[in-house]
Order: C-alpha cells, then structure tokens, then sequence
C-alpha cells in the first residue's frame, strides 16, 4: 500500500487595527515582526509567506484564540468597531516542530503604548499557542 | 465504571455517585454542545445599516430571533434612546430598544470593569461565542451566583410559562448525588470557586429533600444559598422555612409582581402567610418583580413601599425587566418592552423623587471595593464585573415616612474613587496604616451629616460600619447593613432582540448543568434549544414514565387556592394595609383574578 505523502502545513499570521470600546476606549494595533520556525535540532529558518489574504470564517476563531491568550480580548470586543484584519499565510517545512511569532501590539487612548510579544506554537497535526512572553 | 451507553438510562442514573458523574459528563458534555450548520449559521462580516440621524455608538454581535445565527448588530442613540439593530441575511432585519435612556446609558458605561476570567475553563474554545458556553476562555466574568434547578416541576402553570413539566412533557430532577457533582464542578473553579448559588426550579420547595440539598451546598463550601420560589408551600407549612433556614438557607427569592391580585395574581394571597413564615424562622426575603410595561409598571413605587413596610424581613426588591421569549411581533414588543431607565424614572416619579434616577449606579460600580481588598490581601475576590447596562442597585434606609437613599448621604463616587485610589497605591507598596487612614478620613468626608437618616446619626456607628463593608469587604458588616436598609436592584435579562454578546461574555449568573457546565443565565435561557432544553431532557424522564416510577402524579402538586380563606384572616389584611385598599374587591373578583391567571379556585 501506497505511504500517504503528509499534509503541508500552513501557519496564519494576523494583523489587527480596530477600536476597543469598553472598558476603555482605545485604539489597538497589531503587526507581526517575525516568524520563524524551529527544527527538532534547534536550527533557526525564516519562513516563507506565500500569501496575504482576507480571514475566512476559521480564521476568526483561530485569531480570538490568540487574542484572548494574548490580551485577553474576544473577537466581540474587536468587532466594537470595523475591524482592519489580515492575514499573512507561511509554508511551514516539515522539519519545523515550533514556530515564534514576534508581534507588536500598539494601544493608544491618552497615551500610547507599545508592547512586543513572542509567541511559541507546537507543530504537530495542527499548529497550536502554547506560550505568550512579553519580549 | 458505567459506560456512555448507559450513562443516560434514567434508572441506572439514579443509582450513580457523584464519582460516577464525574468520570462520564466530560464525554456527555461534547454531545450536548450546539453544532454549527446543523444548529447555527455564521454571518459576522455582515454589516447591519445605520441610518440618517443614528449617532452608532459601537458594534457588537448578537443572534438571529428566528434562525439563531450569530450576526453584527449596531448599537446607536436615536433622540435620546438606545438601540441595536441586526440583519439577517435570511430573515432581514430586526431593531430593538437597547435602553430608553442614552443620558443614563453613557453616565453607567463610565464603571465598566473587565474581570480575569477562569483561569481552567471547562471547555477548548472550539467554536465561536455563544455557542461554546461551558464556560470558555473567553468568558470575562468569573460567577457571582450559580443557578442550580433542582426540578422543573411546578405548583402553578402560569400562562407565559413553557418550562414547567407538563409543558416540557418530562421531568427533569437531578438526584443529591448529581447535584453534589454539579456544586463540586463549580467549586473547582479558578481563580476562584464560586461561593453563592441559588436553588431554583421549577418550584423546587416541591421536593421533599430540598432542605437536604442546602445543606449539601454547604457541606461542598457553598456559603450563600438563596432559593428561588414561589413560596406558596411556605405559606402553609411555616416549619418548612424553619427547616430552610437550619439547613443553612440565607434568604429566599420570592416572586412578587405587584401588590394588588390584578397584577401578582401568582401569589398576592399567600405572600402575607409567606412573611409569617419566614418572620418565625428568621429567614430573610428578596421580592422579585418582574416588570411588565402596562401590567406591572404603575406598582413600582408600592412595592418599594410594600418592601420597606416588612424590612424586618424583606431584605430587598430585585425587579427583573420583561424579557421577551418566542416570536414576538415588533408593535407587541414595543407595548410590553421596559428597560432598567425606564424603570428608574418610573420609580422615581412613583416615589415622588424620593428615589431618583441620580440614586442608581450600574452594578459593577462596586468593582473597586473587590480590587482594594485583593490588594489588601493579596487574595483574588468575587467582583461584579458585569456588563455596565445589565443591571442596577441602590440602597434605601427608612426614615421615619421617608425612604433615603445611601447616595443621599453619602457621596459614593467620591467614595469609591478614593477606594480606587488606595488599592493603586497598596499595588505600588504603600504604607497600609496610612492608606486605611486616609481611607477612614475620606469614608467622613463622603458623608453628609445632616441628611443621613435620624436612627443612624451615631457618627462612630455609621463611619464603623461602613468602614468595615467598604474597606474591610467584611461579610457579616454587610449582614449587619441588609438588615438596616432595603436593597434595591435591577437586572435586565436579554432576549433574542436585545441580545448583546458582549453581554454575555461579561456575565456573573450563571447555570451549572447537569452535564458539568457552567452557562450563562442569557445564553440558558435565551436559546433554550441549545442549552437549557436541550440538557434536561437529554437528563429528564417523559412525564408517564416519572408517575410510574415515583408512583405519583405530576397533577397532585397542583395548586388550588381558597380565596375566600386566604383573604379573611388579619395576616391577610395587615400585610398591604397602608399600602393598597383591597377591600373594594369582592371573593368573586378575587377568585376571577386567580383563575385567569391559571390558579384554579376551590
């Protein structure tokens, strides 16, 4: 019997420029800065955007996932307003077992505040966050 | 170890441990969950239209009322009000009042405060919100008061009511041992476990072992427990309040829509015995109103009366605005629809300005005194971080004839930002001594001594007693403070018009299902199908099947009133004396009222 090639592998990475309202009001922005992914070995490679794209339906849950991990906002909160949301679309290669993501998170009311964060994600089946660090 | 097979053979159910829930709901629980495309649609990139003159104040999410799906809604202020609109791309478009006062919208959406949430929520977060509700990640609120329905059987069979068994056609009750898993799940909760439940039904005084299950409440950690009823049982066995109050009961929450029979036709003959009962067994009373535009809404500042008239043992009036359940035509809507302003004003010109719209702040207005005392010790704390527009309270002292209201006397937002204030300063490490210092010297600025009530007047008293609630969170304080005012409280439950997720995220009141999750009270109650309905039959038994097994019959609990024995008697006539004249109305009128509304008369 024929082996099943695996399945390829893609990893989202999402941009966001909206409004919170309550509990306060202030604008938030987010822009990813890198995504790399790690071999088993430790080894350290850029990886590929092959696409920019608009969110499908799945996307949204994925990205509230993040959201509500990240900064503990839900995809309501981010809907306040009419959200600016993109999608960034990388081929992961298959000897990639995690992926970092370093985003900038910007939120602005009287005063604006800019935080970066790194995001750890577990390759397996599925690519899941299992880590937030402020960097 | 039962298998899932098994696991729902009513019979067998009966016989499980707590133990065995625990070990079978986890699997149980995935069934039961909502389905997308099978239960729900998705149609968040749908914008609903604004219009010429609509001022959009923000966007949310909210449900479909025919097919449920989730949609966009917009909340705007149109002359004054506050609406939220919809579209559906299948059943068009829907527009509601949000709350019929903008002024007093912006004034409560100032004490918004987000909670933590649950630290190990019970669910992954699989689909979108509300259809995940068990509770999820998302869920911003951690529950101030868990509801738990121990029957869905019911004395009455009011009209407007789909719930009770007859109607459902099963019945659903849970066993000791079940309801024991249901309050373990809910004590494991993280940050915190949740303190405060209130057993409700149904008419759960309906079961013999209700005093049982209080106390298994209290034996897993429970310390408030309040029970939902009608308390017509309890007007005629008084022991039965007795046997409440020893098995750790803490107050009741008594239906009351009114004074007069036309508009509490549920129990306006029974609540004076009621009163009785609990006066003997010192158990205290919370009336529950719920407000009816045109039926109801004329009485609001008699039952405020009615309640200070038994502060002995009326702890408080919790009126509850319609909430609006199945298909409703939008003119019906707008002739029932009465929103918490609304209700205020009401209030405050039935009180003759005696409790007015400046006295209420919304309910998470009280947020800071949580975070002081987190900050205090260290320690997380219950904190009603409810959604700003889904309730409000105040305070009410009796004085002589009048009724003061807390904020009369005392500025409580000066108050409270000085409580703010603190627990930032306490965070930055400061001196605890002199930061309880100030606090005491803002509690006596706060206070306006020649408008605070006459029994109060005893400066040491009064600061010590607030000092103790405010800064200290201390729980027997507050006791000591229910007892010496009325509480007064709204708390507006959405519909499928009204329906904000945003709401719902926020929300302190839940239901823990036999299942093992914890719902929010609008996602229970306002999509039955999915959640409420759905778990109890899934756990109930038909109707026939439960007479058979119980060798009784649902039609037995029934009630039937006697009218004429009920309204004889000084209870009776002392209870609403100075409160409405009710001897214009004749046995016969009595008895109509009672009959009309679905109680039969004997």
């Amino acid at each position: 019997m024929k082996e099943k090639p695996p399945k390829e592998l893609y990893f989202n990475s999402y941009e966001v420029d909206t409004h919170l309202t309550i509990p306060l009001e202030e604008e938030l922005t987010i822009k990813v800065i890198d995504v790399m992914g790690v071999s088993e070995n430790g080894e350290r490679t850029e990886l590929t955007k092959i696409a920019e794209k608009d969110l499908a339906l799945e996307d949204y849950l994925d990205l509230e996932n993040r959201l509500v991990k990240l900064l503990f906002i839900t995809l309501t909160d981010i809907f306040h307003t009419s959200p600016k949301l993109k999608k960034h679309v990388y081929r992961v290669p298959a000897k990639v077992k995690e992926i970092v993501e370093v985003i900038e998170v910007k939120k602005r009311d009287q005063r604006e505040k800019t935080t970066k964060y790194k995001l750890t994600y577990d390759v397996g089946i599925t690519i899941n966050l299992v880590k937030v660090t402020e960097v | 170890m039962k298998t899932l097979e098994t696991s729902l053979n009513y019979k067998l159910m009966l016989t499980y441990k707590a133990e065995d829930f625990e070990a079978l709901m986890p699997k149980i629980k995935e069934k039961l969950m909502p389905k997308p495309i099978e239960d729900y649609k998705v149609f968040i990139t749908l914008e609903p239209l604004t219009r010429e003159g609509e001022k959009v104040i923000e966007y949310t999410l909210s449900l479909c009322p025919e097919c449920r799906s989730l949609l966009r809604a917009v909340v705007y202020e149109k002359e004054g009000k506050v609406f939220i609109r919809k579209r559906c791309p299948d059943h068009g478009e829907f527009e509601e009042v949000y709350w019929e006062d903008s002024e007093l919208y912006f004034r409560f959406r100032k004490w918004q405060y987000d909670g933590k949430g649950i630290e190990n929520p019970m669910l992954p977060t699989r689909f979108f919100c509300p259809y995940n509700c068990g509770l999820c990640m998302r869920h911003k609120s951690h529950p101030a008061l868990v509801n738990l329905v121990v029957t869905n059987r019911c004395d009455l069979s009011c009209w407007y009511c789909f719930f009770f068994a007859e109607r459902a056609g099963y019945v659903y009750e849970p066993t000791l041992e079940h309801i024991r898993y249901m309050i373990r799940v809910i004590r494991r909760l993280e940050p915190l476990p949740a303190k405060a439940i209130q057993i409700t039904g149904g008419e759960p005084l309906l079961r013999d072992d209700i005093a049982e299950i209080v106390r298994i409440a209290k034996e897993e950690g429970i310390t408030h427990v309040q029970v939902n009823t009608n308390g017509i049982k309890l007007a005629f066995e008084p022991s039965l309040a007795t046997e409440l109050r020893e098995a750790g009961t803490n107050v009741l929450y008594v239906s009351f829509d009114g004074v007069s029979p036309i508009t509490n036709p549920k129990n306006h003959w029974e609540i004076p015995y009621i009163l009785e009962s609990c006066r003997k067994a010192h158990l205290g009373i919370v009336l529950v109103p719920t407000l009816i535009k045109g039926y109801n809404d004329h009485e609001l500042g008699d039952i405020i009366r009615f309640g200070i008239k038994h502060m002995d043992i009326v702890r408080g009036v919790n009126f509850q605005p319609i909430s609006i359940t199945g298909r409703v035509p939008r003119t019906e809507r707008e002739a029932l629809r009465i929103t918490i302003p609304e209700a205020i004003r009401k209030i405050e010109e039935q009180t003759d300005g005696q409790i007015s719209r400046e006295d209420w702040y919304p309910v998470p207005f009280v947020v800071p005194i949580s975070h002081f005392v987190e900050a205090v010790t260290g320690k997380p704390q219950i904190s009603f971080t409810t959604h700003f527009a889904c309730g409000a309270a105040t305070y009410v002292f009796k004085d002589g004839d009048k009724m003061i209201p807390i904020t009369k006397f005392i500025d409580v937002e000066f108050l409270f930002d000085r409580i703010r204030r603190a627990s930032e300063e306490l965070k930055k490490g400061a001196n605890r001594r002199l930061t309880f210092l100030k606090l005491l010297k803002a509690l006596h600025s706060s206070v306006n001594w020649s408008k605070v009530p006459s029994r109060l007047r005893s400066k040491r008293k009064l600061l010590k007693l607030l000092f103790n609630i405010f800064v200290r969170h201390d729980y027997k304080a507050l006791g000591e403070f229910h007892y010496k005012t009325l509480f007064l409280g709204m708390m507006h439950f959405m519909d499928l018009y009204n329906h904000d997720i945003s709401r719902v995220q926020r929300c302190c009141i839940h239901y823990v299902t036999p299942d093992g999750r914890l719902i929010p009270f609008c996602t229970f109650n306002v999509i039955p199908e999915f959640y409420r309905d759905r778990v109890q039959k899934t756990f109930g038994i038909p109707v026939k099947d439960w007479e058979k097994l119980t060798e009784k019959r649902i039609v037995d609990y029934k009630y039937k009133r006697n009218v004429r024995k009920l309204v004889e008697t000084d209870i009776y006539k002392t209870c609403y004396e100075g409160i409405i004249s009710l001897s214009s109305i004749s046995i016969s009128e009595h008895a109509m009222y009672s009959r009309k509304f679905g109680v039969s008369t004997i």
